[in-house]
């Protein structure tokens, strides 16, 4: 079976991040590693 | 501030908003004028959207609230990211679906017209006093410290950014965004060299990170689970999760920004904001703790708001607030030599004089601000006022040369104007599309809705300049923009969670639902003391208390018609 080809609107634009889903868990990672670097700097400092 | 420093703030302000009345004039029919030509990259919708949720209130205020309270305020973003998230793969494929100009026709189209002008109605007045406070903030701090009169402050940064919005719609406020927030970045990265560059000598890196961290400030993250602290990790992800929902996924002055774009370049013009604004508000917050440790080893003035403090002590209370002045200048003095010792311990690797001396800091910091805390009190006996808002720019205007000290408060007005110009650009279009076309001429031609956009759109200015001109204001700035918006967001996010996720429930049920929940977080505001109930816990229960009405009450109601979306 051939996949359907992807709509315009599904297309992200990015090599790397191809579906929309990609490109929200890429955001969501970058928004864990910003809590894990607070959080560092919280424990380290205090 | 010197003729250099007018030269630069007047060219680039006046130049920015020349340029986004030049660039957009006469080629608008009704729906570009509101909606943008629908070609706008991502790139400019990011900037957009970021541009507009940082007013003059961010840069002006933010760098106070990290001064006074540490990284802490961070957290308030934690929910965006996910709100963003939810706002690009639910709400955004359905706005533009249904080709919407502003979020409340979908509810027109979901619900009823009652429905509608509710989330209209609601939009219109929180979003006009929030327009007001967006020009007033910089103003009365500005007008202040640099002795302009506030009502010309007010009334010319007013009517600049009135013109070129009502001249040129949403392509002027996208094209005079970008350049508006260019200079922002650049008068925040300016300000943020010369702090590191002015930091007292002989003080490292690690040695301002250890006094700003013994000190509290580098506080990034709490996990308290006590609702009464505004500023914990559980609110920003919960509580400001919906708050930010709201604001960027029902609040027509945002919508309106990623609109102009396809479905693509409105995405990823979101996910830019997901990824960014967090590092954004740290570097902001970041640049008030190096405020901090500079003004630890350097005298400050023991009230920044020094008019204030001179105002006070003009009406009879010279003698007390000249003793609060000496006391503070000994006890900051013993201060310095307290921590040059810990310091100087530290550089020698003294382990045990480097504990002692850090002891006697923080005792000596102790007093330090109990002697700030009474000349707050001194100001103002019910503690009222704050003067964090007055912080940066006594900085700025302290250390800064001449030419920087105009590009920085270029960057406040930059800031301001950017703000308000979408905000006036979305209280027209709301009022045109969803008031006062369908409720009073349904029928008229583009070119009569065209001129009664930008009628609006000035008439909208009027006001919030009228409203600026009445403000008086207790609270810090960004805290009270944030709690407007808290009063009245609930009701308008709930409106668009139940069209989305509870297809059964129908325009009256939902309606009776937002009211009720508007009366709720009143009652929760003007009862409830904050330190019980922070604000940005009113979203989490109103939109909780509409649904629940909403759901409680349809199965008394007749079953809702079958409506698309």
């Amino acid at each position: 079976m051939t996949p359907e080809p992807a709509r315009e609107e599904d297309k992200t634009g990015f090599p790397g991040l191809r579906t929309w889903r990609r490109v929200y868990v890429f955001v969501l990672i970058t928004f864990a590693i910003w809590i894990a670097l607070l959080l560092a700097l919280t424990r380290v400092y205090s | 501030m010197n003729g250099l420093d007018y030269v630069i703030l007047l060219v680039t302000i006046l130049g920015i908003a020349a340029y986004g009345a030049w660039h957009t004039r006469g080629r608008h029919t009704y729906k570009t004028y509101l909606k943008g030509s629908g070609d706008t990259p991502w790139f400019v919708i990011g900037i957009s959207v970021m541009a507009t949720q940082a007013s003059a209130v961010t840069f002006l205020s933010t760098p106070g609230q990290g001064y006074q309270g540490g990284l802490g305020f961070v957290q308030f973003y934690f929910g965006m990211p996910i709100a963003l998230i939810i706002i690009a793969a639910v709400f955004l494929p359905i706005y533009q679906k249904l080709n919407v100009i502003t979020a409340y026709e979908y509810l027109g189209q979901r619900f009823d017209l009652k429905t509608r002008l509710l989330g209209a109605a609601v939009f219109l007045l929180q979003r006009a006093l929030g327009a007001a406070l967006t020009i007033y903030a910089p103003a009365i701090v500005l007008s202040k410290v640099l002795d302009w009169p506030l009502t010309a402050t007010i009334i010319g940064s007013g009517v600049i950014v009135v013109i070129y919005t009502a001249i040129g719609g949403s392509d002027a406020v996208n094209a005079t965004q970008k350049y508006q927030f260019a200079v922002i970045f650049a008068g925040m990265i300016a300000a943020f060299v010369i702090l590191v560059v002015n930091l007292p000598r002989g003080l490292t890196l690690s040695d301002t990170l250890t006094i700003a961290g013994s000190m509290h400030k580098l506080q990034a993250i709490d996990f308290s689970p006590d609702p009464g602290k505004r500023y914990t990790f559980w609110s920003g992800i919960f509580a400001a999760t919906f708050l930010m929902l709201t604001y960027f996924g029902t609040d027509q002055s945002q919508v309106q920004r990623y609109l102009t774009g396809s479905i693509r370049e409105s995405r990823l013009g979101l996910m830019f904001n997901a990824v960014f604004k967090i590092p954004m508000q740290f570097f902001i917050l970041a640049i008030g703790v190096l405020l901090f440790v500079t003004y630890q080893f350097e005298r400050p003035p023991v009230y920044f708001d020094q008019v204030a403090w001179h105002e006070r002590a003009a009406q009879g209370d010279a003698h007390e607030l000249h003793e609060i002045d000496s006391r503070f200048t000994a006890a900051h003095e013993k201060q310095k030599q307290e921590l040059d010792a810990w310091v100087n311990a530290r550089h020698a690797g003294n382990t045990a004089a480097a504990s002692a001396a850090r002891s006697a800091a923080l005792e000596a910091h102790a007093e330090v601000e109990s002697i700030r805390k009474e000349a707050r009190l001194a100001v103002d006996p019910h503690d009222k006022r704050n003067d964090v808002d007055y912080i940066f720019i006594t900085y700025i205007l302290d250390h800064f040369p001449h030419g920087l000290i105009g590009l920085l408060v270029a960057t406040f007005f930059a800031a301001a104007l950017s703000a308000k110009s979408a905000e006036l650009n979305a209280l027209g279009s709301a009022t045109t599309v969803d008031i006062y076309k369908p409720v009073f001429k349904p029928s008229a031609d583009d070119r009569h809705y065209l001129r009664a956009s930008k009628a609006f759109t000035i008439l909208w200015g009027c006001t919030s300049i009228t409203f600026a001109l009445c403000l008086s204001l207790a609270e810090n700035l960004i805290q009270a923009v944030n709690i407007v918006g808290s009063i009245f967001y609930p009701v308008m996010l709930s409106l668009f969670v139940v069209g989305f996720f509870l297809r059964r429930i129908g325009g009256t049920a939902v309606f009776c639902g937002g009211l009720v929940a508007q009366a709720v977080v009143l009652v929760l505001f003007f009862t409830v003391p904050d330190n019980r109930l922070s604000y940005p816990w009113y979203n989490v229960i109103g939109c909780a208390v509409c649904i629940c009405v909403s759901v409680l009450l349809q199965p008394m109601l007749k079953p809702a018609p079958a409506r698309t979306a």
